[in-house]
């Protein structure tokens, strides 16, 4: 009985994962006999066997639905999640029933005759299926356009990325300036929230060529993905650029926390990235304090 | 090829419940288990399999023995010289007649082949419980495996509202 409620209260906090005590409670599983028999016909068949089956899957709905079949198969899913992702076809770009919304912008860039026309700032549109989780508040989601008190702050701003509800925003908002000066300005917020918007300091490159960083890939980790318990308004903001020095040109990772308020020194990367595909890094997707 | 020629070099195989099967070393050698011992030296005249009982160690043995001359080591040149379509062909056909066999055996065929390492064996049995499994909902899935939800009902809830895209 014991054995069964830590399998309980293991179990309610992540039903295909044992988040906490991973080997405590792959020591207990093991002598619950309920376990044992799990997966039905299957049963006795080793987990690199099963694990194999599971990549030769058409798509990545079948392997959800096997995933939910029953314990132990859930289980190898999300164990040997990094052996069988990579081969499912990909979801596309776009996944309408998982999309809340979409960025609108009028005008990427201003031009003579708008630049002071109204309203040059991203606007989200949510979709329906989001309008079931924020509850007829659409609205709200929409008060990104007065996030910024009308200091025209978020004019022309981009989104880069976003994660647990925050969301940041390049920072474009004098473009006739002299862009080496300014570096990359990115802003986080909480359009749910509609608390302060949070200026990153800008970014600004040392370099003797290019001191501006055109093409970045951004990803976005909050204190939530750390830890999931914790609740504070930590986060760190990732960006992979290319860095051109004279010696060459580098892939460099960089990290702004907001412990320090400050961005971290550039790491190089092992894996250097072309320039040109650079600008092409799709959304990250963080998964348990890792972003991909 | 020399050996075949050299009046086949027979390898015993035996099941843990005590048969025996004596086959050319070229049909044992699909299994790439068994070619590594061969090849370390580390195989006498019989190699034990463990885990696989005879009724499905000749089965595989089966499978070794009509695959041998298109996939062994001589496969490229045989192929090359008879008709290799209609040879593929013919090859279809009579996996899909081997693959007709109740599910226990399949999955027991799959350990099999996942433990000998017969790739090609591993590809038809995976690929058939495949075909089966996909585009079936959840519960036929179940029903096919004869597997027991062992969700509580609170899991499976959570499972369901974070994937609903994959049940619908």
């Amino acid at each position: 009985m014991e054995q069964r409620d830590l399998r309980r209260s293991a179990a309610a906090a992540a039903p295909y994962y044992p988040i906490k005590k991973e080997s405590h409670c792959f020591s207990k599983r093991k002598k619950d006999h309920h376990h044992q028999v799990s997966g039905g016909i299957t049963a006795s068949m080793p987990d690199d066997v099963l694990a194999d089956i599971f990549t030769r899957l058409p798509d990545m709905a079948t392997l959800v639905r096997c995933a939910a079949t029953c314990w132990r198969w859930g289980h190898l899913v999300a164990t040997r999640a990094a052996v069988i992702s990579p081969c499912m076809p990909p979801l596309g770009r776009f996944f309408p029933n998982l999309a809340v919304g979409l960025f609108h912008q009028e005008k990427d860039w201003p031009t003579g005759r708008t630049r002071d026309a109204p309203s040059p700032r991203p606007c989200f549109i949510a979709t329906a299926s989001c309008t079931r989780f924020i509850r007829g508040d659409s609205q709200r989601s929409l008060a990104i356009l007065g996030l910024d008190g009308g200091d025209r702050l978020l004019d022309h701003s981009r989104p880069v990325a976003s994660r647990n509800g925050r969301l940041v925003l390049e920072l474009r908002c004098n473009p006739r300036q002299d862009c080496a000066s300014d570096g990359l300005s990115l802003a986080i917020c909480n359009p749910m929230m509609l608390d302060k918007i949070d200026v990153i300091p800008p970014l600004v490159l040392v370099g003797q060529n290019t001191t501006t960083i055109l093409d970045y890939g951004c990803a976005l980790l909050t204190g939530h993905d750390l830890n999931p318990q914790c609740h504070q308004d930590f986060f760190h903001i990732l960006l992979i650029y290319s860095h051109n020095h004279p010696g060459g040109q580098s892939t460099v990772l960089r990290c702004y926390s907001s412990d320090t308020g400050r961005w971290g020194p550039e790491t190089e990367s092992i894996v250097k990235i072309p320039i040109s595909k650079i600008g092409n890094i799709g959304p990250a997707v963080v998964r348990r304090g890792v972003a991909f | 090829m020399a050996t075949r020629e050299a009046g086949k070099k027979m390898i015993m195989l035996k099941s843990p419940d005590g048969m025996e099967f004596e086959v050319e070393e070229a049909v044992a050698m699909e299994s790439q288990t068994i070619r590594k011992m061969i090849e370390d030296d580390c195989a006498d005249t019989a190699i034990l399999i463990p885990n696989i009982n005879s009724k499905i160690l000749s089965r595989v043995i089966e499978y070794c023995n009509k695959h041998v001359p298109t996939t062994g080591a001589t496969g490229a040149a045989a192929s090359d010289t008879v008709a290799p379509a209609a040879l593929a062909e013919d090859l279809k056909i009579w996996d899909a007649e081997f693959i007709k066999v109740n599910r226990a055996t399949r999955f027991d065929l799959i350990q099999a082949a996942s433990y000998l390492n017969i790739k090609g064996l591993l590809d038809l049995t995976s690929q058939t419980t495949i075909d089966t499994i996909s585009d079936n909902s959840l519960e036929e899935i179940r029903s096919f495996l004869s597997t027991k939800n062992d969700y509580l009902p609170e899991e499976e809830q959570t499972i369901r509202r974070e994937n609903q895209w994959a049940f619908q």
